[in-house]
């Protein structure tokens, strides 16, 4: 089975700081691959690779099967590469309201009008935000920009979705109404993803796969159960170790 | 959107362009003659032919340069109908590059033949002089200088001034007398003057105040600067040099035709229209300047070119001198 | 692209450059250029310095001091930049000169020197730094500020943390300064000063015209260029000048207390000096009958001045648009092109002008160059890098999230420009856009080398007509400029305003 996202032995430098070091990584057809890693251990750069923001210096990123960066060369620019992705700090565009913020990569991508408002009244009312499609950005609370977020990643319907730290800016009781409305969209929309955090338990509850990412390189992959009975590092042991 | 902003920005573009406009209604021309004095003078041939004029004027610093350089730059591509000089031999840089179209006017028979070319390269009119201007209040009984020389006489030592010879008309007289004098005597006498601290002032209106102001005793300018010292009531004479010996230099302004303009026959009107006997007489009430013509009537104060004794130049030739003598010059100015 | 009109005039100098090639020793040889090259840096170099002396504390006075009425101190003293310093050099002529109000022999001289010509750039540039140093200022996190003012005196607070950081302005602005000074061609001509540029144009005079050599002659700024722009990027570079709001101003501002009389005089006599010149150029028209003359004598100038400029202006904003992103987002030639467009703006507007004409007269540009349109050419050649550098620093501020996210959803570059980033900065394009109008319609030096014949902005039209023009008319002119670009930053200042660009 061909991976929905591959990166095979993927090293990025900037200048001479070494960001990641052979990093290599298949997310699955409908599988969520949880990347687990402490601030500066190189997630988002991870990201910014898959999507074509950063080259690799040596390695291949293959979307589909498809080599979409390789040789040191982003062969495929971001906007050809039919990826979503959710922000950290959500990057809602500002001027647009909510079904404009929806509808911006509908239009781009050529989709018809009809099918555009069917689309993106569909999506809204699955998050539950039908009444504020004419709202700002600046008029919405946290929660409900949240959702517009992910919203918008979702229409497109994407060959993947990426997720850079999407609930870090909650408070518990909303990240756990997120978390839950996230897993009945992916399982919905089985679209494969990569879910990059640093919190454990949203990794474990979201996550098909977990995969700890340490100073540049994977140490380990696998179920929550593999790395704690057997963890590769003594930061992997650590990390599973609080977790109840 | 942004082919809409295109669009606006294109349109406002296209509004620029001179389409509208009626081309073979209007005639162009450059003059280094002030602008104050050609404009009124251009506006009457507006009104008289119908004709739209515009005009490039040159200004104060870069006189006489600045008009010439924009039509030498212009060559390959001439945009202007007609040059009219404040002096007589900047036309022959343009003569020489074959800029300049020959054409006798008819208006042009009653002006003396050596303030003119025969061919029509070039027709002089409406004059200015070479004179020195005295304050007579610094002169304080010394007796009054006569003679151009008197400017490097050591009596008169750091209170002469004359132009930069550069620019103006002072460089067409010091090329003058390099050419009535040699070469030799021509170097000497600028040395002479170095040594004598005579004042370089930028430009004749300069030498002009510093005379009315006092700051020197006499110095070297034109009969229009004097005119206007006179007018406003200073306490100068002016003095047409050397009437025993070679003569007051003369400088005619003058006009010619350019080759490959946009308006030949709009350029020819304008050319009739300046060398009538009429313009001049307007030129020597408004600007002193001194008609070419006998019988023209002046202004008091203001002389004829036929009252004194003029000095006999080849203007060509003069020009010629100006080329030659110019690194030197430039050096002695200190550029 | 539309980088042509830059490119052009400068690549056609350098096709000169090897038909001289063996006049440059015998051009750059002689001591006397070099001489003068000296002469015009230091002359710049202490307008500079003069600048920053004075703009540095009052840029701070008005963005975080009680001083009184500071908006109105900030717009007045601002104003005199937007005028074409020769204006300013005529303004007091009439204070000081021989016939001035306050004028006598003596100031006269002093006037008339070197001492004049930095008296009067400097009145005019001052406000260069000021209001750089005044905005970087408002942007300043208002926390950093706050922790230092708990621990320490006000003015430790100004000294130690606002003014370092307002370091990038203070160079940018000190190198905006330079730059203008030494390219300044009028005033210094007005004064009977010598400068370098005027050496270059004056070998483009004399009997023989030498392009080729006033293009060598040139050259030496070039590396001069070169070292601002290195300066710009160690200093300056990415980062960012807040174009965000004056809301800083009422933030609780630091309190003058005992110092407040001496800065309120001290402001009240900047003022004094910048308006003066103008109000005595005022009584002077007034009083010799220029401003009853002026409708004969003004003729189209000021149409010719604003339509050239607004439209030129456009096509700046939009080219500053479309490079300053890029420079601000370092896409790749972005660099290049900001260089080429500063060196654009620094070199002396002889050779610039010849550069056009041999470009742009030709039989297939007739429709340009004998039109207004090649005076757009010009404004946009010289001009462009002031949109460029406005909206690059407005960009810079915004997250490039944004665009991130446009792109994901499968944007190309162009509707990435036009949807997003265009509308989120307009605030900063219609900035880009006005003070483009602005430096156009103040323009001299550029537009007399080819204004069209019978086309010339008001600026070419108060220039020549100095020479001998009549003096209440002469001035009534310079009224007429005045006027002209007060009016033009109503409008602007009106256009901010404005809600619907607040959004």
């Amino acid at each position: 089975m061909t991976a929905a996202i591959e990166l095979d032995r993927v090293n990025l430098a900037l200048g001479s700081r070494r960001i990641l070091e052979d990093v290599s990584l298949q997310i699955r057809p409908g599988e969520l691959v949880a990347l687990l890693g402490p601030s500066g251990s190189g997630k988002t750069s991870i990201l910014r690779v898959v999507l074509g923001f950063l080259a690799p210096v040596t390695g291949v990123v293959r979307i589909a099967g498809e080599p979409v960066s390789a040789d040191g060369r982003v062969l495929r620019p971001p906007e050809e590469r039919g990826l979503s992705m959710v922000f950290q700090d959500l990057a809602l565009w500002p001027h647009l309201t909510v079904a404009g913020n929806l509808d911006f990569g509908l239009a781009a991508r050529g989709v018809p009008r009809s099918a555009r408002l069917e689309r993106i009244g569909t999506m809204l009312s699955r998050v539950g935000l039908t009444e504020r499609a004419r709202a700002y950005p600046g008029e919405l609370s946290g929660g409900e920009r949240q959702r517009v977020a992910i919203a918008r990643a979702l229409v497109l319907e994407p060959k993947a979705l990426l997720l850079d730290e999407p609930l870090s800016s909650l408070d518990t009781p909303l990240k756990r109404e997120l978390m839950l409305l996230l897993s009945e969209l992916l399982d919905e929309h089985r679209v494969p993803g990569l879910y990059v955090t640093h919190e454990l338990r949203e990794a474990a509850a979201l996550g098909d796969r977990l995969a700890v990412l340490e100073a540049g390189r994977i140490v380990q992959e696998g179920s929550l159960e593999s790395l704690r009975s057997a963890p590769a590092t003594p930061f992997v042991r650590v990390l599973v170790e609080d977790f109840p | 959107m942004n082919a809409r902003a295109c669009a606006v920005v294109l349109a406002s573009v296209v509004s620029l362009l001179p389409a509208c406009r009626n081309r073979s209604q209007e005639v162009v021309v450059y003059t280094s003659v002030d602008q104050v004095i050609s404009e009124p003078v251009l506006r009457d041939f507006e009104k008289q032919s119908g004709l739209t004029v515009r005009a490039v004027f040159d200004t104060e610093e870069t006189k006489s340069t600045g008009v010439l350089n924009r039509l030498v730059a212009e060559a390959a591509r001439p945009q202007a109908d007609v040059f009219w000089s404040g002096d007589p031999v900047r036309p022959f840089v343009l003569i020489k590059r074959g800029l300049v179209a020959p054409y006798v006017s008819p208006n042009a028979a009653s002006i003396p033949p050596t303030f003119r070319a025969s061919d029509g390269a070039w027709t002089g009119f409406a004059a200015r002089a070479r004179i020195l201007l005295v304050n007579k209040n610094r002169l304080s009984g010394s007796p009054m200088p006569r003679s151009v020389r008197d400017l490097a006489d050591p009596r008169w030592r750091g209170s002469t001034a004359i132009a930069n010879p550069l620019f103006g008309t002072t460089t067409m007289h010091v090329a003058a007398l390099f050419g009535t004098w040699g070469e030799e005597q021509g170097r000497t006498f600028l040395q002479a003057l170095r040594e004598n601290q005579v004042r370089v002032a930028s430009s004749n209106g300069e030498v002009k105040r510093l005379v009315v102001a006092g700051e020197v005793v006499f110095g070297l300018t034109d009969t229009d600067d004097a005119q206007e010292a006179l007018a406003g009531g200073a306490p100068v004479e002016v003095v047409f040099p050397d009437q025993e010996g070679q003569g007051t230099l003369v400088m005619p302004t003058t006009v010619s035709l350019m080759k490959g303009s946009p308006h030949p026959d709009a350029g020819k009107k304008l050319v009739d229209f300046l060398l009538q006997p009429e313009v001049e007489r307007r030129l020597a009430e408004t600007a002193a300047h001194l008609p070419l013509r006998a019988g023209v009537q002046t202004p008091p104060g203001v002389k004829r070119a036929s009252d004194f004794k003029a000095m006999q130049v080849d203007y060509a030739r003069i020009a010629d001198e100006m080329e030659r003598m110019q690194p030197w010059v430039k050096s002695w100015v200190g550029l | 692209m539309l980088v042509v009109a830059a490119l052009l005039p400068l690549l056609s100098l350098l096709a000169e450059l090897p038909a001289t090639a063996g006049t440059v020793v015998e051009v750059l040889g002689v001591r006397r250029p070099w001489e003068l090259l000296l002469y015009s840096t230091a002359l710049a170099a202490v307008v500079t310095i003069a600048a920053l002396a004075v703009g540095i504390p009052l840029g701070l006075l008005i963005a975080r001091s009680d001083l009184p009425l500071r908006r109105t101190v900030w717009a007045l003293h601002l104003f005199p930049l937007f005028l074409p310093p020769f204006v300013l050099a005529l303004g007091w002529f009439h204070v000081l000169g021989r016939t001035g109000l306050i004028g006598a022999e003596s100031t006269a001289r002093v006037l008339f020197s070197a001492a004049g010509v930095i008296w009067v750039l400097w009145l005019a540039f001052t406000p260069v730094c000021t209001s750089l140093v005044a905005l970087s200022l408002l942007g300043v996190d208002a926390s950093l500020e706050e922790a230092a003012r708990l621990v320490a005196s006000p003015w430790r607070v100004a000294s130690r943390i606002l003014i370092p950081s307002a370091r990038p302005a203070i160079v940018l602005s000190a190198i905006v300064v330079f730059a203008l000074a030494i390219s300044e061609l009028a005033v210094p001509m007005f004064f009977r000063v010598d400068v370098f540029p005027a050496a270059v144009f004056a070998r483009l005079g004399g009997i023989d015209y030498a392009p080729g050599e006033a293009f060598t002659l040139a050259l030496p700024l070039l590396p001069l260029a070169l070292l601002l722009l290195a300066l710009e990027r160690r200093f300056v570079g990415p980062r960012s000048f807040a174009v965000a709001g004056l809301h800083g101003m009422t933030r609780e501002p630091i309190a003058l207390g005992a110092w407040r009389p001496v800065a309120c005089a001290a402001a009240l006599l900047l003022v004094v000096l910048d308006l003066a010149p103008l109000l005595v150029l005022g009584q002077r028209a007034a009083r010799g009958g220029g401003l009853t003359a002026l409708p004969r004598w003004l003729g189209q100038a000021p149409w010719n001045s604003l339509v050239s400029g607004a439209v030129a202006a456009t096509i700046i904003a939009a080219l500053g648009f479309v490079l300053g992103h890029a420079a601000a987002r370092r896409i790749r030639g972005a660099t290049s092109l900001d260089a080429l467009s500063m060196l654009a703006f620094i070199i002396p507007a002889p050779v610039l002008g010849v550069g056009l004409i041999a470009v742009w007269n030709r039989s297939w540009s007739q429709a340009v160059y004998g039109s207004l349109a090649i005076l757009v050419v010009g404004f946009i050649a010289r001009y462009t890098v002031v949109a460029l550098r406005t909206i690059s620093s407005v960009i810079l501020q915004s997250a490039r999230d944004l665009e991130d996210a446009a792109a994901t959803s499968g944007a190309g570059a162009w509707r990435r420009l036009g949807r997003i980033v265009l509308p989120l900065n307009a605030r900063g394009v219609v900035a880009g856009w006005l003070l483009a109008f602005l430096f156009c319609v103040r323009d001299l030096e550029t537009a007399v080398l080819f204004y069209p014949a019978g086309r010339e902005p008001l600026t070419v039209r108060l220039f020549t007509l100095e020479a001998n023009g009549p003096q209440a008319v002469v001035a009534g002119l310079a009224v007429a400029q005045v006027l002209l670009t007060a009016a033009v930053l109503g409008l602007g200042a009106l256009a901010f305003s404005s809600r619907r660009i607040l959004r």
